[in-house]
C-alpha cells in the first residue's frame, strides 16, 4: 500500500508554537481566570478551583508547545497520478483520498505570522461541502504555490 | 463546466450551442399581476422573519406610557415594507430563457441577476397553495448544486407558463423528442399510510420539549407554590402527564404529515422521477434519474413493524438554501418494504446494487466494542439526567434500568451493520432501533477518508467516510488493512473515471485508455478472509512513521 512521503516545511512547528502561545496569552490567561473564579464559588473550596484550573491550564500548554512537533510528525501528503492523498492526525487518525479530477480550485492562504515565517496554507474545494475538503496546513510559499499551480490543472469535473 | 459528454457527440454539443447563440434574444417575462396578492403573506412572513429579535424586543420590553402609539407604528411600518417587497418584486421580476440558461432579474435598490446553466439542474418543483389555485397560477421553484438555488422568486406564474418553462429546461439537457404520456403512478400513500407515518416518527424530541417548558414554568412558579404542585405530583399523575404529553404529539405529527403529504404519488417519466403531494399546498417535485446521487431508507422500528419505511432521495442540491436546511428532494414517506428494490431500481437505476436482495459485509468483528461503549456513554448520560431530574422521588433509581438495556440494543445495532463497494455503488446500512440504508452512485463520489478514534486504533478498527455533493455516507467499522484496500481500489476508479470524462488530456499526460481492471470487491471477499488480514496489520502506518529519524 502506496505510503504517502512528502511532509510539511519544518518551521511550521515554531508557527504553530508561537501563534498558539499567543493565542493562549490573549484568550486562555482570561479565561483561565475566570475558571477560577466561577469554580471557587461554585464549589466553595479554591483548592479544588487551583486544581482543575491548573488542568486546564496546562492542557493548553500542552497543546501550545508539545503538541505541534507531534502534528508535524504525523502529516504526510502526496500527490499521486490521480489523487491527492493526506494523511494527518496524532490521536485521531484520517487518511484521506481526493482524487484530482474533482477539485473545484485550490487557495491558498496567509495570515500575517504565516507571512512572517513564510508558511502557507493550501486549501482544496471539491463540490462536497461549501468548506474545504481537503487542507495542507504548513507550506513552504514555493511549494504551497507549485502545488497549487499544479492541482488546477488537473481539476474540474464534478461530475454533478 | 460542461456535464461529461462522449468525444463523438461534442461537435454536436458545440454546435448546438452556437445556433442557439445566434438566436435571437428572447423577451423578458414576468410575473402574473395576481402576485401581488398572493405573495403578499409569504412576503410578511418574510420581513417578520428577518427583524424578528427587533421586533420582540420592541414589544416586550418594559416602557413608560405612549408607548402603544410607538408599537402601532412599527407594526404598520412593517406591514408596510413587506407590501413594498410585494409590490417591487412583482415590478422589477424579469425572466427569460436564452441559449442554455434560464436568466432571472429581481430587486429594486439591489438588482439582482442569476444565470442557471440548465445541465446544472438538480431539480424542479412546482408549488401551488389555495391562494395560487383561485388564479390557476403556480410557483416554480428550481435548485440546482450551489447557490444559485430559486425559491420564492418565480412565485406566480400561470401553470402552462410554468410547464413549459419546465418543459423547456429539460429538452436543453436531453435533446430528445419527450411525448406526454399518462403514466400509471408507482406508488401512491394513501391517507391510512399517511396518518401512520405521522405517528411512526420521531416523537421524543417533542416529549422532550414540553417537560422542558415544563420545568421552566416550575422554576418561574414561587417556591412554596412549586412545593404544592410537587407533592401533588405522584407517579401516576406524572405517567398520565408524559401519555398526554405522546398522544398530543402523535396527533400533532398525524395532522402534518397529512398536510405535507397527503396524496402522495410517484411517477417515472421520461428518466425523471416525480412526487406529487400535499393537502392545501400541492408540491411537485421533479428529479432526472441521472442527477439522483444518494437514496436513503429510513426505517424507524415502528415503521418497520407495520412493514413500510421512508426513502429519501437526494441529489446534489441537498445542503443549506436560504437558511433553511434542505432534508431532501424527494421524500417517499410511506414504501412497502417488499417495493424497496422496486423503487431503487427506478429511482437509481446506475447503481445495479439492491441491499434486500444482496447480503452485505459485515462489520469488523471487534467492533461491537465500539458499539457498546457509545451506546453505555449515551445512556449513563441519559439516566443520570433523568435520575438528577426526578431525584425528589423515591423510584427515580429506576431510571438507571437503561443501562443495562442499552447493551442488548448496542449488539442488535452492530449486528445489523452492513456495507458493500460495487464497481457502482456505495452501500451502508446500520442500526436497529432506527435502521439506515444508503446507497450512493459511485460515479458522485468527491472524495474519500479514512477515520480512527485512538480506540478504533487500539482495536484495529476503521472507518470509512464518502463525501458527496451534499451529504456524507459512513460505513460501519471495519478492519483497517481492509479499509486501506478499499481507499487504493478508489483510487484505481478514478483512474478510469478521469479517462471517460470530457477533461482535455494534456500533451504531458500519459494517454491511459486500457480500461484498468477494478474489481468488484463485493464478491470475492469471504468472512474467513476479513479476520485473518486484521489481526496482521492495525494500525495507519504507525511503524512505518516511527522509522523516521530525527524529530524537528
Amino acid at each position: 500500500m502506496y505510503e504517502p512521503d512528502s511532509r510539511l516545511d519544518p518551521n511550521v512547528t515554531f508557527l504553530w508554537r508561537v501563534s498558539r502561545t499567543i493565542r493562549f496569552a490573549v484568550f486562555g490567561i482570561p479565561f483561565a481566570i475566570v475558571l477560577f473564579t466561577g469554580l471557587s464559588f461554585f464549589f466553595q473550596n479554591w483548592i479544588l478551583a487551583v486544581i482543575l484550573t491548573g488542568f486546564f491550564v496546562s492542557y493548553q500548554l500542552l497543546l501550545a508547545w508539545v503538541w505541534p512537533s507531534l502534528e508535524y510528525r504525523y502529516f504526510r501528503y502526496a500527490i499521486r497520478e490521480h489523487d491527492l492523498l493526506v494523511q494527518q492526525g496524532v490521536l485521531f487518525r484520517r487518511l484521506s483520498s481526493i482524487p484530482l479530477h474533482r477539485i473545484q480550485h485550490v487557495d491558498t492562504r496567509q495570515g500575517p505570522l504565516e507571512r512572517l515565517v513564510g508558511i502557507a496554507r493550501l486549501q482544496l474545494y471539491t463540490a462536497a461541502g461549501m468548506n474545504a475538503d481537503g487542507s495542507i496546513p504548513g507550506l513552504a510559499e514555493e511549494d504551497a504555490e507549485r502545488l497549487r499551480d499544479e492541482l488546477s490543472k488537473r481539476g474540474g469535473d464534478d461530475g454533478v | 463546466m460542461e456535464s461529461s459528454t462522449l468525444p463523438e457527440t461534442q461537435s454536436f454539443a458545440d454546435e448546438l450551442r452556437r445556433h442557439q447563440e445566434q438566436q435571437p434574444e428572447n423577451p423578458w417575462l414576468g410575473l402574473h399581476p395576481a402576485s401581488l396578492f398572493i405573495n403578499l403573506l409569504p412576503q410578511t412572513f418574510q420581513t417578520l422573519r428577518g427583524v424578528w429579535p427587533i421586533l420582540l424586543v420592541f414589544l416586550f420590553a418594559d416602557q413608560g406610557s405612549g408607548t402603544e402609539f410607538f408599537d402601532l407604528t412599527l407594526i404598520l411600518s412593517f406591514f408596510a415594507l413587506a407590501t413594498g417587497r410585494t409590490i417591487s418584486h412583482f415590478f422589477t421580476l424579469r425572466y427569460r430563457i436564452q441559449g442554455e440558461r434560464l436568466e432571472l432579474k429581481h430587486g429594486l435598490l439591489f438588482r439582482q441577476s442569476r444565470t442557471l446553466d440548465a445541465s446544472r439542474i438538480q431539480n424542479i418543483e412546482i408549488v401551488q397553495n389555495p391562494l395560487h389555485k383561485l388564479f390557476g397560477l403556480v410557483e416554480l421553484r428550481i435548485e440546482t448544486a450551489g447557490d444559485a438555488t430559486l425559491h420564492g422568486l418565480l412565485s406566480a406564474l400561470h401553470q402552462e407558463e410554468a410547464e413549459r418553462v419546465r418543459v423547456s429546461l429539460k429538452r436543453m439537457v436531453k435533446p430528445t423528442e419527450e411525448r406526454k404520456q399518462e403514466t400509471e403512478p408507482l406508488l401512491k400513500n394513501s391517507v391510512l399510510e399517511i396518518l401512520l407515518y405521522g405517528i411512526t416518527g420521531r416523537n421524543v424530541g417533542t416529549v422532550v420539549v414540553v417537560t422542558a417548558v415544563g420545568s421552566e414554568i416550575f422554576s418561574l412558579m414561587n417556591p412554596t407554590d412549586a412545593r404544592e404542585v410537587a407533592s401533588l405530583l405522584d407517579f401516576q399523575l406524572l405517567a398520565g402527564f408524559f401519555l398526554l404529553a405522546f398522544s398530543g404529539s402523535w396527533l400533532w405529527s398525524a395532522g402534518r404529515a397529512l398536510f405535507r403529504h397527503a396524496g402522495f404519488r410517484l411517477e417515472l417519466q421520461a428518466d425523471n422521477l416525480r412526487t406529487t403531494e400535499g393537502l392545501l399546498t400541492r408540491r411537485s417535485v421533479e428529479i432526472p434519474q441521472n442527477k439522483v446521487q444518494l437514496i436513503e431508507v429510513s426505517e424507524p422500528w415502528t415503521r418497520r413493524l407495520l412493514g413500510f419505511g421512508t426513502i429519501f432521495i437526494e441529489t446534489a442540491a441537498f445542503g443549506i438554501a436560504d437558511g433553511n436546511l434542505r432534508r431532501a428532494e424527494g421524500i417517499i414517506p410511506m414504501a412497502e418494504q417488499d417495493r424497496f428494490s422496486e423503487v431503487i431500481q427506478v429511482a437509481a437505476p446506475q447503481t445495479q446494487v439492491d441491499p434486500w436482495t444482496q447480503p452485505l459485509l459485515p462489520p469488523h468483528p471487534r467492533a461491537l466494542y465500539r458499539s457498546i461503549l457509545r451506546k453505555l456513554m449515551r445512556s449513563i448520560v441519559v439516566s443520570s439526567f433523568l435520575v438528577w431530574l426526578l431525584l425528589p422521588y423515591s423510584w427515580a433509581w429506576g431510571a438507571l434500568i437503561i443501562i443495562p438495556i442499552s447493551l442488548p440494543l448496542a449488539y442488535l445495532d452492530w449486528k445489523w451493520q452492513g456495507w458493500l463497494i460495487t464497481d457502482q455503488a456505495i452501500v451502508s446500512r446500520r442500526g436497529y432501533l432506527l435502521r439506515q440504508t444508503w446507497i450512493l452512485d459511485r460515479n458522485k463520489i468527491q472524495s474519500a477518508h479514512i477515520y480512527q478514534s485512538p480506540f478504533m486504533r487500539w482495536h484495529g478498527l476503521a472507518q470509512i467516510v464518502i463525501r458527496a455533493a451534499g451529504s456524507d455516507v459512513v460505513l460501519p467499522d471495519i478492519g483497517i488493512a481492509r479499509a486501506k484496500k478499499e481507499l487504493e481500489n478508489f483510487h484505481q476508479q478514478w483512474t478510469t473515471q478521469r479517462v471517460e470524462s470530457s477533461a482535455p488530456i494534456t500533451p504531458d499526460q500519459p494517454d491511459t485508455r486500457e480500461q484498468l481492471p477494478v474489481e468488484a470487491l463485493g464478491d470475492e471477499i469471504t468472512e474467513d478472509e476479513i479476520t485473518e488480514d486484521e489481526i496482521t496489520e492495525d494500525e495507519i502506518t504507525e511503524d512505518e512513521i516511527t522509522e523516521d529519524g530525527t524529530i524537528h
